[in-house]
């Protein structure tokens, strides 16, 4: 790293804050209709 | 200086050399890189280490009266610019850039900050011409292991601007 110039004030950041996994079952496609016979 | 409490991460930008899907902390000499230099001086047998894949990593200071990182009169911690280069210089074949979430204590100076915690969130998709190792798949490889998009200019300033504040240089 190069040059970051001179300081100029001192932080306490909070940690990053991930998204939450999803907590219910993924939607699945709806079972295929039977063919029809005529 | 009294340390004041913020709301978000702070994020910023900086390069590494990238090593078979590593990336290194170092300093770029007539076009080669050199990871970790201050490590290399004080324990010239210690393999550097790269970037930690998760985010349990704390910045040391190597300095000989160490303290803890990162000190305000001192170069330590975990460093980047608040601005992506206009036109982002690739010093050697292992260049890579990238942005940055950082936390923890950090000391903001003009043009960039210092921090306590950092991790890789994303890399430039720009490589340095003439660089035939890994196959070509340096970045590919990085991003991999780091589980981090490859992204092009614009939409790696959009990106990191969602994880924290993106300070105007």
């Amino acid at each position: 790293m190069g040059d970051i110039g001179k300081p100029i004030r001192e932080t306490e950041r909070p940690a990053p804050v991930r998204p939450a996994e999803p907590d219910v079952e993924p939607v699945r496609a709806p079972p295929k209709p039977e063919p029809v016979k005529t | 200086m009294s340390a004041e409490l913020a709301a978000e991460p702070l994020v910023g930008f900086r390069h590494w050399g990238a090593r078979r899907g590593g990336l290194y902390s170092g300093i770029f000499v007539a076009g080669r890189f050199v990871p970790n230099p201050a490590l290399g001086m004080i324990a010239p047998r210690v393999k550097p280490v790269p970037w930690p894949t998760d985010d349990n990593r704390v910045a040391k200071c190597f300095a000989l009266r160490g303290h803890d990182a990162p000190h305000r009169d001192c170069n330590c911690g975990f460093a980047a610019y608040y601005a992506l280069p206009d036109e982002p210089e690739l010093p050697a074949p292992e260049a890579v850039w990238g942005a940055i979430c950082a936390w923890g204590h950090v000391v903001e100076h003009q043009t960039g900050f210092r921090a306590q915690y950092a991790r890789p969130i994303a890399l430039l998709d720009l490589r340095s011409p003439g660089d035939y190792r890994e196959k070509g798949k340096r970045l590919e490889n990085a991003a991999a292991a780091y589980a981090i998009p490859l992204l092009a200019r614009d939409e790696l300033v959009a990106y990191a601007r969602w994880h924290g504040e993106l300070r105007a240089a």
